[in-house]
């Protein structure tokens, strides 16, 4: 017994210290992103250290408002994606970082069950008894699903007939994205508005709808280096973020160009 | 024996003030945050309040009624008789009641949902859909807060002798005349409180409302879910949960209070 804990008492200390080591390192680069980030940044940061073996990156993944928190908070972050540019401000006004570079979009999508015949283009959203299913206002996605409808109407594509007829379709208000993905994935709506990302992750069950270029709104993602002087290892991760082996990367993962 | 005494019921009155302070203190914390909040009447007054309040009585009203119709047999036959499966029976009565709202809600799913067990042969049948109708708010209700009224009415029933039944059938009474005029009766004060529990259980769901109906204002978004997405908003925030939330409290007090004053009533009539 004794022998097995002086053993773990070891490993964790070496755990500690190899820990404390790589936090104090210049080689380490901390970068805090939106969880709708997660699958496509480890792909990134795999990428990134491969190109530039000097460098060891983390991540913390949490939602964007979350994480402006704790940076505003100095949690040592060396980078800050945000999932929108609101959260971004929060940290740009504090004085927490410099100027950011929006890296990469998330465009509103329309996703229709693959086996269902009810919407199979874009106008069938109106047609009547179509169960149509979007996120709440207040979430973003669902923002983005309002602001879309508006822009169909201002820019003149559909007039407010079309408008009132998917409001009356409108079955459900969900409270995050992936509610309305599951609403489409079951067959329970006939189609729900989600992000492109969302769709990529789908799967077979579930089919894109083409909208019409008005309504292709997105969401925009900045970035930024964290405090008054970047670390090279900040700069470096951002520019790869930046650069064509990094874009081709969020667009497998679904996101559209910035 | 005297000191020991005294440092026993000491340590009850801690423990019953403890229980009281804790089971008061939310309810304090809703009612003094409201009452600093100047916006809380006008909450309380907004389309939003009153039509998830006006949706919540009604489907909550007919989830009870539903329950009494259907469970009322039910109780009389496990209460009564002696068959094969009863204890099984009996089980599965108890299973919503212990089993997360939200596990109600996806078994919902799988059975009337569009792909489900019933619910896909029913539409096309019928051309009929559950899902996101105030139909679908009322099964949710009635499928966790029917057991309730279910297991208050089998104690109702076990509680009154057979006895009392015999001698109505050799005084000549039928079978439903003994159960409305003799069962019924004696067993009246647990069935009040069955369908208390029943109701203001129903008038509280909320997880297998919003996984089975969804969430619209005026088809399906009842008090709960309502209180739900104020808290989530911009808009109305915490102020506006808050509102809502004491509405639903003043309600199911109301019904408590009400239902618990007929039965004291019918207790001393008898």
């Amino acid at each position: 017994m004794k022998l097995i804990a002086a053993a773990l008492s070891a490993v964790l200390w070496a755990a500690a210290l190899s820990g404390c080591a790589t936090n104090s390192s210049d080689e380490d680069v901390t970068v805090y992103a939106a969880s709708s980030l997660t699958d496509a940044f480890v792909a990134i940061g795999e990428a990134f250290e491969e190109t530039n073996p000097q460098y060891r990156v983390h991540f913390n993944f949490a939602a964007s408002s979350e994480l402006a928190v704790q940076i505003n908070e100095r949690a040592p972050a060396d980078v800050f994606a945000s999932a929108n540019e609101a959260q971004m401000q929060v940290v740009l006004d504090a004085g927490n970082a410099g100027a950011p570079a929006v890296f990469t979009r998330n465009e509103l999508a329309l996703a229709a069950p693959a086996d269902s015949d009810v919407v199979t283009v874009f106008d069938d959203i109106a047609a009547p008894g179509a169960i149509i299913v979007a996120a709440a206002p207040d979430v973003p996605v669902g923002e983005l699903f309002h602001r879309a409808m508006d822009a169909l109407l201002t820019s003149g594509v559909r007039d407010q007939a079309f408008l009132d007829a998917v409001t009356a379709n409108l079955a459900s208000e969900e409270s995050n994205v992936r509610a309305v993905l599951t609403r489409v994935e079951l067959g329970e709506a006939d189609a729900g508005f989600i992000y492109a990302t969302d769709l990529a992750i789908a799967g077979d069950t579930v089919r894109r709808i083409l909208m019409p270029a008005e309504a292709r709104l997105s969401s925009a993602y900045p970035i930024v280096a964290i405090g008054d002087e970047p670390t090279e290892g900040a700069t470096a991760f951002i520019t790869f973020v930046l650069s064509g082996a990094g874009q081709a990367v969020l667009t497998s993962y679904g996101f559209s160009q910035p | 024996m005297i000191s020991g005494r005294i440092a026993g019921r000491t340590t009850v009155a801690l423990l019953v003030f403890a229980f009281a302070l804790f089971y008061v203190l939310p309810f304090a914390g809703l009612v003094e945050r409201a009452a600093e909040d100047g916006r809380t009447f006008e909450l309380m007054k907004s389309d939003v309040a009153l039509d998830a309040l006006r949706l919540s009585l009604i489907t909550s009203t007919v989830a009870t009624v539903l329950a009494i119709l259907l469970g009322t047999p039910v109780a009389h036959i496990i209460a009564r008789r002696q068959f094969r499966g009863r204890s099984l029976a009996n089980a599965l009565i108890d299973l919503p009641i212990i089993l997360p709202p939200t596990v109600a809600g996806v078994a919902l799913l799988t059975a009337f949902g569009r792909r489900g067990l019933v619910g896909e042969p029913i539409e096309d049948l019928l051309g009929i859909t559950f899902g996101f109708t105030t139909t679908a708010v009322v099964m949710a209700q009635l499928l966790v807060a029917g057991p309730f009224y279910v297991r208050a009415a089998i104690a109702g029933f076990e509680s009154v002798s057979p006895d009392y039944e015999r001698v109505a059938s050799t005084l000549g009474a039928g079978e439903w005349r003994t159960f409305r005029e003799v069962l019924l009766p004696l067993a009246r004060s647990n069935l009040l409180a069955g369908i208390v529990l029943c109701w203001t259980r129903a008038m509280g769901e909320l997880g297998a409302t919003l996984l089975f109906a969804g969430n619209l204002r005026g088809e399906t978004q009842t008090m709960p879910l309502a209180i739900l997405q104020a808290f989530e908003s911009r808009d109305l925030g915490l102020p506006g949960a808050i509102a809502l939330s004491l509405m639903l409290i003043t309600v199911a007090l109301v019904i408590l209070v009400a239902l618990r004053l007929v039965t004291h009533r019918s207790a001393y009539e008898l």
